[in-house]
């Protein structure tokens, strides 16, 4: 069984200048394809919660139709399979500005997915945030962040060049597996940037996903970020699961 | 929310505030004594206490002095403001900026190395030079450098001239990117609250965002 589930919150240094939450994540189960993705966007674009928004629904979207098609490329071609992730998320933010005032560049976001079939899975990560994997009992990184040398910089889907940034992962496993995404606003809580190593709490959180239903999960999630994770950062935080037992 | 479903405080990791690196050159030569430089002396401290008064700030600023007066020398290391003092200055002897400024990049080059190795996280650094004279020394290097370092984001840089004598020409020479401004009369107590608050955006600055600087704010302590 896939569970698939997701949480974000507003940033307490939005919060206080009446800016939306530029997280945003999707969730996808499209027969035996269990999917998740997570953007968080850029600060000073005008329209990226929206960039994030339109980036992971499509992605997700895409990701688990071409599931298999993105496995065999993986292995043989994997710049292939940036391409065409990349060019899914930007034409679905083209179609978005078509009638806008604007161009995709103020939707610019990062892009975090990770997606699970009989085995397989497939993750994908452009700029910072975090990805973990839980396989039997180990929790490790699947995904560091890339931040370009300052803290407040780092890699757009909407960049010249963002194919050369987007790592993709494929591998198998067996037995349970979870995958979970974070933004950098999340990472502050759950990722010691100077041992590149997870909290505890990532393995708690992953262990509440065999106990909860998925949107009882995302309530959950959410209440957490909002209560607990805000407090750390000034950031928004956002966090998406997909765990398979 | 039921108990079970909550992450307690020691399931989380604690990560550092990601740092910003400033550097205060300071002219400390003899043509600043008197009040410039009592002036000056406030202004710092003054900076230093809207920093330590910042929630964010406090945690991310980390400033170092490097004064030039007869000799270029590093007044005060990059540590913890808390743990600061802001050191006496005296004026006196000639106008080495030159030397000042190589030794300022130099530690702000090092710096970023310590940060590295230690995992910490940091923003683009900050050289604030305040100068009422003209180099006694040659600033070829200096203006070399730093035109590097602005011209591919990796400093930012503030020179501030201090009265009508102060060479605006070799000021120009070190901001590339932007006209260097005079203090208007000795309102260094002005500029250094508008810094502090600067310092402070910067601070809480995320991945994408662009750090306007307050440019109305110039106007209550310089001009072009």
């Amino acid at each position: 069984m896939i569970v698939v589930a997701g949480g974000k919150c507003v940033g307490r240094g939005h919060a206080g200048i009446a800016t939306p939450c530029q997280d945003a994540y999707a969730t996808k189960v499209l027969g035996s394809v269990g999917c998740v993705a997570l953007a968080d966007g850029a600060g000073s674009r005008k329209h990226s919660d929206r960039g994030a928004q339109v980036c992971v629904d499509a992605v997700s979207g895409f990701v688990a139709k071409q599931f298999d098609t993105l496995v065999r490329l993986s292995e043989s071609r994997p710049a292939a399979v940036r391409e065409m992730i990349l060019q899914c998320a930007v034409v679905a933010l083209r179609r978005y500005v078509r009638r806008k005032k604007y161009g995709i560049e103020d939707l610019a976001c990062t892009l975090l997915f990770a997606a699970f079939k009989d085995g397989h899975v497939l993750a994908g990560h452009l700029g910072d945030g975090v990805i973990g994997v839980l396989n039997g009992a180990e929790v490790r990184v699947l995904s560091l962040p890339e931040n370009g040398e300052y803290a407040n910089s780092t890699f757009f889907v909407t960049d010249k060049g963002a194919s050369s940034h987007l790592r993709i992962y494929q591998f198998e496993v067996s037995g349970s597996v979870g995958l979970m995404l974070m933004s950098d606003g999340t990472a502050e809580s759950l990722f010691n940037r100077s041992t590149k190593d997870l909290a505890p709490a990532v393995t708690t959180i992953f262990s509440w996903a065999r106990k909860l239903p998925a949107k009882e999960l995302s309530a959950v999630l959410t209440q957490n970020l909002e209560q607990i994770f805000r407090a750390k950062t000034s950031d928004d935080c956002s966090v998406a699961i997909l765990v398979r037992h | 929310m039921n108990e079970e479903f909550i992450i307690r405080q020691q399931e989380l990791v604690e990560n550092p505030t990601p740092r910003v690196p400033i550097c205060l050159v300071l002219d400390v030569s003899g043509s600043m004594s008197g009040d410039p430089i009592e002036e000056l002396q406030e202004g710092v401290r003054m900076f230093f206490d809207a920093i330590r008064e910042d929630d964010v700030a406090q945690y991310a600023a980390e400033i170092a002095i490097v004064t030039f007066g007869g000799v270029a020398r590093k007044a005060l290391d990059f540590f913890a403001i808390n743990r600061q003092e802001v050191p006496p200055m005296y004026a006196d002897g000639g106008t080495p900026m030159g030397e000042a400024l190589d030794l300022s990049l130099d530690i702000l080059e090092a710096r970023k190395t310590e940060y590295r190795n230690a995992g910490v996280d940091y923003y683009q650094p900050w050289m604030v030079l305040m100068t009422d004279g003209a180099p006694t020394d040659s600033i070829d290097s200096a203006a070399r450098r730093i035109s590097d370092l602005v011209k591919t984001k990796k400093l930012t840089v503030f020179p501030i001239a201090i009265g009508g004598a102060a060479n605006t020409s070799a000021l120009a020479r070190l901001s590339p990117s932007r006209p260097p401004l005079r203090l208007k009369g000795l309102n260094f107590r002005e500029f250094f609250l508008w810094l502090s608050r600067s310092v402070s955006r910067v601070s809480q600055s995320t991945p994408g965002e662009e750090v306007k600087l307050d440019t109305d704010g110039i106007k209550a302590w310089g001009q072009v």
